[in-house]
């Protein structure tokens, strides 16, 4: 069985909180639970298009990324995060069609079949380099250097001849471009 | 992509979240507002304008205009938080156009038979509701584009209350212009307004406020 609601819960929104303060490592321990949740909630409704599942635990996470502004503090964050997922989801049927809405009611004993491998991260359709390839100089260079090279804020700042806060921006806007880019198909 | 690369990545954009600033909201929303104005500038105000805003069926039309912006706006700003409930917004909504409604049935059927046009039509049954649904558009981009910053999970709704309280606005700048004075009159094409303004929004909600 799955665990609880109000475990769930407990374990995210303080969680999440003390992520907004601007830890990183604390945020992608959020977000990496969250991801678990969100491939659960979408595979138990996509059962015939299981190729679609990462896709879509992606594109939720970039728009729970980017829509955090939503969330209010005193709001269950289950509800949030789960209306997020569910808008991604029946988004998803209405460009794809709607046949899968009628598989929703086998719910229950789908879940018991597919819990195993539930939280493992997979790959997704989306080619990371070539999204990049698409981005100004300035953000492809920014996001290539922190994230795929492993390299800190301040090394990327000396190593491109940004400052800190530039390298900071050009992250941010680098990261809004590929959301947007996120929903053309590859 | 694998799912962890991208949690690390998103994880470098950590920090309080930007939503759109107040300031920045409020000064689309009045630079569209005095656009409205210009628009019912134009028309020309009502030359009885202050001997009219004193009688008490002015008064209670913008009451009641004032109820479906309070009510509509509250309903928009539910519907751009995911996981918010609707509350009582919608039946407060309702109840506010059933009033005016039977207030304008009753007047129609209490009306002598040959009065009863007059007060359904007035002089200006053709433009109003046009020109309610026009007004509202400056405040109808104005509220879109806020929007869009946020996350309406129903984006045809959405943009239908959205459309429904620029409607609502605009209906009570267009009352510096129109001289109509029977609530028949208001409950047909003053909500005809409103109503052509929401379909205006939710036609553009479902195009422009899916994220």
């Amino acid at each position: 069985m799955s665990e609880s609601l109000q475990t769930i819960e407990l374990e995210l929104h303080a969680l999440w909180l003390q992520a907004q303060e601007g830890d990183a490592a604390c945020y992608a321990r959020a977000l990496k639970v969250i991801s678990g949740y969100l491939r659960r909630f979408l595979n138990r409704r996509m059962q015939s298009q299981p190729s679609d599942v990462e896709d879509l635990v992606q594109e939720t996470l970039l728009a729970i990324h980017q829509k955090r502004h939503t969330y209010q503090s005193e709001q269950a964050f289950t509800a949030w995060m789960y209306a997020i997922a569910r808008y991604k989801w029946i988004d998803h049927l209405r460009a794809h069609g709607r046949r899968e809405a009628l598989h929703d009611d086998i719910d229950d004993w789908s879940e018991i079949l597919s819990v195993s491998g539930d939280t493992e991260a997979a790959d997704s359709q989306r080619d990371l380099s070539h999204m990049l390839t698409l981005l100004p100089d300035k953000q492809r260079l920014a996001i290539e250097h922190t994230k795929l090279q492993g390299l800190s804020i301040t090394e990327t700042a000396t190593l491109t001849g940004q400052s800190e806060a530039a390298v900071k921006v050009n992250v941010h806007r680098g990261l809004k471009a590929l959301a947007t880019q996120w929903r053309v198909k590859p | 992509m694998n799912t962890d690369e991208l949690i690390a990545l998103l994880a470098h954009d950590a920090g309080p979240a930007r939503g759109p600033k107040p300031q920045q909201v409020g000064g689309r929303l009045a630079l569209a507002l005095a656009v409205c104005g210009v628009m019912v500038l134009y028309m020309g105000l009502n030359p009885k304008l202050s001997e009219f805003a004193s009688t008490s069926v002015f008064s209670l039309k913008m009451v009641w205009l004032f109820a479906m912006v309070v009510f509509s706006a509250a309903l928009v700003y539910r519907m751009v938080h995911p996981g918010r409930q609707m509350g009582n917004a919608p039946w407060a909504i309702g109840l506010a156009l059933l009033a005016m409604g039977g207030q304008g049935m009753s007047q129609l059927l209490q009306a002598p038979l040959e009065q009863r046009s007059a007060l359904a039509l007035g002089t200006s049954w053709q433009v109003c509701t046009l020109n309610i649904a026009f007004i509202a558009l400056p405040v109808l981009a104005a509220l879109m584009w806020t929007l869009r910053d946020m996350a309406p999970t129903r984006p045809a709704l959405t943009g239908a209350m959205a459309g429904l309280c620029a409607g609502a606005l605009a209906a009570m700048l267009y009352s510096l212009h129109c001289t109509e004075n029977s609530f028949t009159f208001y409950a047909l094409w003053y909500s005809g307004g409103m109503g052509l303004s929401a379909l205006v929004g939710a036609v553009l909600g479902a195009r422009f406020l899916r994220w």
